[in-house]
Formats: C-alpha cells, structure tokens, sequence
C-alpha cells in the first residue's frame, strides 16, 4: 500500500490547481489585510491595550510602537500581493508568514483558528513550487517554467483541508451540540429578526437540523471533495455551507478562506479548462525531467504533528470545553457560547489588607471578556497585577473569584479560589489549580 | 483518476474514522435537561407590559412628583427659611433620593438618551466645583462628566453648609444663590425626567414587541440594567468607601448622600428596587423567567438562589449604622460583609442568568471576527 501511495504522490500533474491556490490565497490575504487596517483593528487590538495575552514560549514579542507596528502591516499587505503576483515567491512567503504570525503572537486573546489555518496554508506553500507558471517570478526569468508537479503538492494542501474539517466535525460530536444543539440554538435565535427566514431561525428544530448537518458536513465534506463523482455537488455544498456561515456568524474571511482553497480538490483539467475560457494558457513542460518532492521528511513530521495536536486534550483532565487546556490550534470552531466573570482580589502579604481590582483599568472590554474564560490568561494577568503591585511596595497574594458559563448553563467555578495564583505553575502542563466541573 | 487512493480504501479508512469517532464521543450528560433552554416557548410580550406599565413608568411618574414637590419646598424658603421648612425640604428630598434609586435601575432607551444617571447622581459631590459654580450662578448642567450638580448638590445645599441647623438657616438666607442654584438643579433634572417620561409614550411600542434574545432586545436590555445597577451599589456605594477597592483605605468621603447621611437607607433602597425588578409584576419577571426555564445550581434553583441572596444581602446591610461615613471605619468588618454579600449575588446576576437566558449580558462585540 505505501508502494501505491507514494506511486500516486509521485504522478505528475499539471501545476495549475497549485497556481490558482496561489493567486487565490494571496489576493485573499490582501483584501484581508486591508479590511483589518480600514476596519480600524490596528488601533483597537494593537495600540489601545497596555497589557498584552502571550502564547507559552513567545513572552518576548512586544508590541511596537504605532509607526512600527504600521509599517509592518504594510509589508505584509505588500508579501500578499507578491504571492498572488508570484513575485520572488519563496521571500514573500517568508515575509508574510513572519509579519502575520508576528500580529498573531502580540496578543493571544486575539487567537483565531481561521488564522492559524492562514499560517499553515502559507508555510505549505513553502514547499510547493507554485510561482512556476503564470507568475512574475517566470516572466522576469527568475525560476525555470514548470508546467507539471508531483502530485505531492496539490496532496498536502488537500491534506490540509481535509485535517480541518475531520477535527471540526470530531469535535461537534459532543452531546451539546446533538443532543441540545448548543450552541447554535443561542446563536441562531438572535437572528431572529432577519427578514423572512428569522423566524424560522429561531425555531428549535432549525437548530437541530443545522446542528447535526454541520457535524455531518465536517465530517464527511473532505472525502466527497476527493472523490470525483461527488465533488461538483460537493463543492455546491461547500458554497452553500459557507455562505450560510457567513449571513448568521461574525465570523469575518473564514468562509472566504474555505471555499478558495476547496477549488484546490479541482482536477488539473478543470482549471485548466477555465484558465483557457480566461485566455491564459500554460506552456508544456520543457524540463521533464524526473522532479521529487523537497524535503520529505519535513512534510511528513508536519502532518504528524497536525494529527497529534488537536488530539492532545485526551492528555488533560479537564474537559477542553470548560478549561481550554488544548483548546487551541484543534479546529474547534463555533463550539461554545461561553462568558465569565473574574474578580481578582490583591492581599498584602505583611498587613493582612485586600482589595479587589478593576480589571478594565488594565485591559480592554474585549481582553476581559477572554480572560474570564480562560486559565492561562487569568493566571497571566494574575501575574501581571502582581508585579504591578509589588513595584508599589505590596507583597502580594493574588487569587481569582472566576466563574464561567457555558453553552446555557448555569455557572461552575473555574479556579480554586483560594489559590494565590503567584505560587502556582502556567504552563502547557494540567493545571491543578483548576477546579473539577460540577457533577450533577 | 485524481485519488491517491481506490475508493474501497477511502471507504475503509472512512469506517474506522467513524469507528473512532464514536468512541472518541465526549458524554457528558451531567446537567438535568433544561425545561425550556432560550425561552422558546415563553410568550415574552406579557412580561414587558409590565415592566413598561407597572415598572418603569410608574417609578418615573413618582420620581417626578417627589421632584415637585422638593422644587415646591424649596420656592417655599426662598422667602425666608426657618427651621420648619428646613426639616421639610430635608424629608422632601430624602424621600425623592430613596425614590430616584427605583427610577435609576431603568438606564436604557429614553433614560439612557437623557443621561439620567450622570445628570441625577454623580456622587461624590466636588465641593470646591459646586461652590464656584453656585457663586458663579452657574446654572449649565449639560456637563455629565460634572460632580457639582444632581441631587448630590441638594444635598449639599440643605445639609452641608454647617453643622448646626440655625447655621444653615443663615446661609441659606443670607446668600439667596444656594437656594436658586437648588432650585435650577430640581428644574434642570425635571425637564430630563418629564422629556423622558414623554419619550416612554412611545418607545413602550417598541419596547413591549421587541421580544426577541439578542443584545439591544428588551429582554437584554433588562438584564443589563439590573447588572449596570447593582454593580454600581457594590462599587460605588460600599465598595469605594469600604476600602475594599484601596487595600483597606477607607474612603468616607465618597459615600452617596455625605451631608446628610442616610447612605445605607439609600443603599438599602437601591437593593429594594433591584430585588422588585426581579421579581416583576404580577408573576411576569425575571425571577419568573428562571422558574420557567427551570435553571439549577447545585440543586437549588436559581431563582430560589437569587432571592435568598437578596434577603441575604439586607440582613447585613440592616447591621451597617447610618451615616456609612462613620461605619466604614467603626463597623469596616460589617461592611465588608455586605460587599461580599453582594458579590456572592453578581455571580448569579450576571453570569447565571444572562446564560439560562440566552442574552448576552453586554454589547462587547468582539473587535475583529470571532470563529
């Protein structure tokens, strides 16, 4: 079997489902760029704050100054561009992957998994040549033309996709989503005033229905986009799917993103059949010579690793939902209605004095609203509050009063209270200092 | 043929991929099936009617004749106070204080237009500013930001000129600008309420058909304003005082009504005027809408939590002595009992319910997408 896959990986095909991969992610990305800088997000998730969420082993990436920070939002918009055009290909992928990759470390209450996906696509794209047809790289004699690839390459990214969907759909098999379609049910219900369809939205049974169509869809869309009987209606489903997702949700360029990459399950004939209706033609290979995928190893370790993360919250005792231990970097999309509230309390170690704190004097009403539903950002703000009250002569105890709902339930305390949070680890390790759920 | 792989195996892996999934199904069953998640089949119009007719309007058509006749018994020492008259405009005003803490809870639609709360109560007063002010016969309210006007710069007026009461008698008629300057902060907060009473004539429409869950809906706007309310009771009334936001620094000249001194009477109302909104009317309420969707903790419901909260919460308010001023000092211990007490009653104010209920509890949108 392994003889048969790696025969079937090493096919060659036509490069251009790679190129319009190509073109499609970097014009995506530009536009996205744009709508991030004209909606005015630079200033809300990147100015405004004083205190900024890290990801475990990235403390160090600060926040530039507003100049800084601009300039380099520029030079991403300017590497997306440069992707689609196919201009010194390789280096703008760097390029973008850093700058992007730099917005997301700043803060980590920001974290999206749509964004994460973006950074995933864009280190693929590393390793597949797809600046080497229909690119200014080519036109600029930079790169030889190339007008067949392995297989390999248009493989990986429908790897990709198909990784996504599987640990998407996986994680809506879960009884809130089924059994009580939560938390579509909340979410769909506060459509109620669309024209025409809200009130059918705010039926119960719609929710049931959607509930379980998605989980179906997750779970089964990637294998009838591979199959070529399927895959033209598939791909209508995918449309349609998306932009559903897009009317009801604030979910921004998530369907966008989706349904673009889908194109890449295409034969080679499909797109090339609409390249020539758009009068663009690939030239024949001139150099067939016998071409391999690079660096294997690395690409295999990738994948590994894309299986093993999302599935590393079997590690923990907790369950994800409820102490996000494992939550990110899993696919688990549109999973929880979730709030919290966390009131810190500051002791002073030598006179036995406390106080509670105003959380919105240090953190925006966005950052609150993360923090109170997640362990490692209250431990990190417990942190925080105690360097800033040492610097003000306290010796400081900081614990939590930290409630959390989720999908309509009433709420569970989320962190023992009596912890002074200072003397307890944050780490990717269990946290004990979380509290059990509530078992009824 | 695109597949990397024969069909049969597709299937195959599919099977054991379904297989997997099945096991890896996360059953947790833990919480009693909800009676009626969302309020789905909870006819919500019935309960606004009340709110709006038995409620809100009435606490406005009150507030408003508390305000008359405190304007009244103002005019009436502008001719020349005595003592008497003193001890009415004092039991006028206190009675229209009590009364503003029912009216203040409503802070959404015409309410919020009008900026009610900032124009009635930003405490504590800023004397220097309410002194140059009234000098000035400044009588431009329009700042909100200001803490020289509202009912905190009558009670300045009528209690904090001196100690003694033949004192304040002088002032008040040797320097005719404290009484005029009292009676424009009544006309000024007057022409808000009767402006937003008028504008309730027909925002009630709206309001009383606006049934559905999402933020800016009645139901939402309800909840957030028992929140916004109750927050400010336990920040602003006992919290900053206390010192339970200063390490312990007490802070008695913040308390609401400083010169005249029934802070903890005007504590006690605003959690009167929380726990009667919660209740509702004629069994349509909030309290009524957690029975229906049969919301639980520990097996207790939540509305039962709730109630014996509130009743929690008078009991150690009742043991705090008025004037506050002195019994953040005197009883610090005591206060800070019901500061916790009301905590204990934010988790289920403003995590429980807004969650049983499906409304989101505040207007953070998330700044850039969500996924």
């Amino acid at each position: 079997m392994i003889e048969e896959i790696r025969y079937k990986l090493s096919q060659k095909r036509s490069i251009a489902p790679l190129v319009t991969f190509r073109v499609a992610f970097g014009l995506l990305m530009f536009f996205a760029s744009i709508r991030f800088w004209y909606k005015g997000w630079i200033d809300t998730l990147f100015i405004e704050p004083d205190f900024f969420f890290k990801y475990p082993g990235f403390h160090w990436v600060e926040a530039l100054p507003e100049t800084g920070l601009k300039t380099v939002f520029l030079f991403m918009i300017i590497c997306s561009l440069a992707i689609a055009l196919g201009y010194r290909y390789r280096a703008a992928l760097i390029g973008f992957i850093l700058s992007f990759s730099y917005f997301e470390l700043l803060d980590a209450s920001n974290y999206l998994n749509h964004h994460y996906l973006v950074v995933l696509f864009a280190f693929l794209l590393l390793f597949i040549p797809a600046n080497r047809a229909f690119s200014l790289d080519l036109f600029f004699r930079r790169v030889e033309a190339r007008d067949e690839v392995p297989y390999a390459y248009i493989f990986i990214l429908c790897l990709q996709i198909a990784i996504v969907y599987s640990f998407a759909g996986i994680a809506k098999i879960n009884s809130d989503w089924l059994l009580r379609a939560m938390p579509l049910q909340i979410w769909l219900k506060e459509q109620s005033a669309l024209p025409l369809i809200g009130s059918l939205l705010a039926l119960p049974a719609t929710a049931f229905v959607f509930s379980w169509f998605a989980m179906i869809y997750d779970c089964t869309i990637a294998w009838f986009l591979f199959m070529k009987k399927t895959r033209t209606w598939a791909f209508i489903t995918v449309i349609i799917f998306h932009s559903l997702t897009a009317l009801f949700f604030n979910i921004g360029i998530f369907p966008a993103i989706m349904i673009l990459s889908n194109l890449i399950f295409f034969s080679p004939e499909t797109h090339l059949k609409w390249y020539r209706k758009f009068k663009v033609f690939f030239r024949s290979d001139l150099h067939r010579r016998k071409s391999r995928v690079s660096m294997q190893y690395i690409l295999a370790v990738y994948f590994i690793l894309q299986i093993a993360i999302p599935l590393r919250s079997h590690f923990y005792p907790h369950s994800v939902f409820y102490s996000e231990e494992a939550y990110r970097f899993s696919w688990r999309v549109m999973l929880l209605e979730k709030a919290g509230i966390a009131r810190f309390t500051i002791e002073d170690k030598e006179s036995g004095k406390w106080m509670e704190v105003n959380n919105r004097r240090y953190l925006t009403e966005f950052q609150e609203k993360q923090m109170a539903i997640q362990p490692d950002f209250i431990h990190q703000f417990a942190q925080f509050l105690a360097d800033e009250y040492s610097r003000k002569g306290v010796e400081p105890i900081v614990r939590v009063d930290a409630h959390v709902t989720v999908n309509a339930r009433t709420s569970e305390q989320l962190v023992d209270p009596a912890v002074n949070l200072i003397s307890v680890e944050n780490s990717i390790k269990p946290k004990p200092w979380i509290l059990p759920e509530r078992q009824e | 043929m695109i597949l990397p792989l024969s069909k049969v195996n597709i299937f195959r892996i599919g099977a054991l991929l379904f297989g997997a999934l099945i096991l890896l199904f996360n059953s947790s069953c833990k919480d009693k099936p909800q009676a009626d998640p969302c309020l789905n089949n909870y006819e919500l119009q019935p309960l606004l009617i009340q709110y709006a007719d038995s409620l809100i309007q009435p606490s406005y058509a009150e507030l408003q004749e508390d305000l008359q006749n405190l304007e009244q018994s103002i005019i009436n020492m502008q001719s020349n106070a005595d003592l008497s008259k003193l001890q009415e405009a004092r039991s006028l005003f206190r009675e229209a204080y009590n009364q503003w803490q029912f009216a203040a809870i409503y802070e959404f639609g015409p309410a919020e237009t009008h900026a009610l709360r900032n124009r009635f109560n930003n405490f504590p007063l800023n004397e220097s500013q309410a002194r140059a002010k009234i000098d000035a016969e400044d009588y431009d309210f329009s700042d909100l930001s200001a803490y020289a006007q509202g009912l905190p710069a009558i009670d300045f007026i009528l209690s904090g000129l001196a100690e003694q009461n033949d004192i304040v008698i002088d002032s008040l008629n040797g320097n005719p600008k404290y009484l005029a300057y009292a009676k424009e902060v009544i006309v000024h907060l007057n022409l808000h309420l009767t402006e937003v009473i008028s504008e309730w004539s027909t925002y009630r429409e709206g309001f009383i058909s606006s049934t559905g869950t999402a933020a800016g809906e009645s139901i939402s706007l309800l909840v957030n304003a028992i929140n916004e309310h109750f927050e400010f009771i336990k920040r602003n009334k006992i919290g900053i005082p206390s010192g339970a936001l200063s390490l312990g620094f007490t802070n008695p000249t913040e308390v609401e009504a400083f010169y005249s001194g029934f802070s903890v009477e005007l504590a006690e109302s605003a959690i009167k005027a929380s726990e009667a909104m919660f209740k509702g009317r004629s069994g349509e309420g909030l309290e009524e809408l957690l029975r229906h969707v049969g919301a639980e903790k520990n097996n207790l419901l939540l509305a039962d939590l709730i109630i014996n909260q509130y009743s929690e919460i008078r009991f150690e308010m009742g043991q705090i002595d008025d004037p506050l001023k002195n019994s953040v000092d005197q009883q610090t211990d005591q206060v800070l009992r019901a500061f916790n007490s009301l905590n204990q009653q934010v988790i289920h104010l403003k995590s429980d319910m807004p969650s049983v209920l499906c409304t989101s509890i505040t207007y953070v949108d998330n700044p850039s997408d969500s996924d």
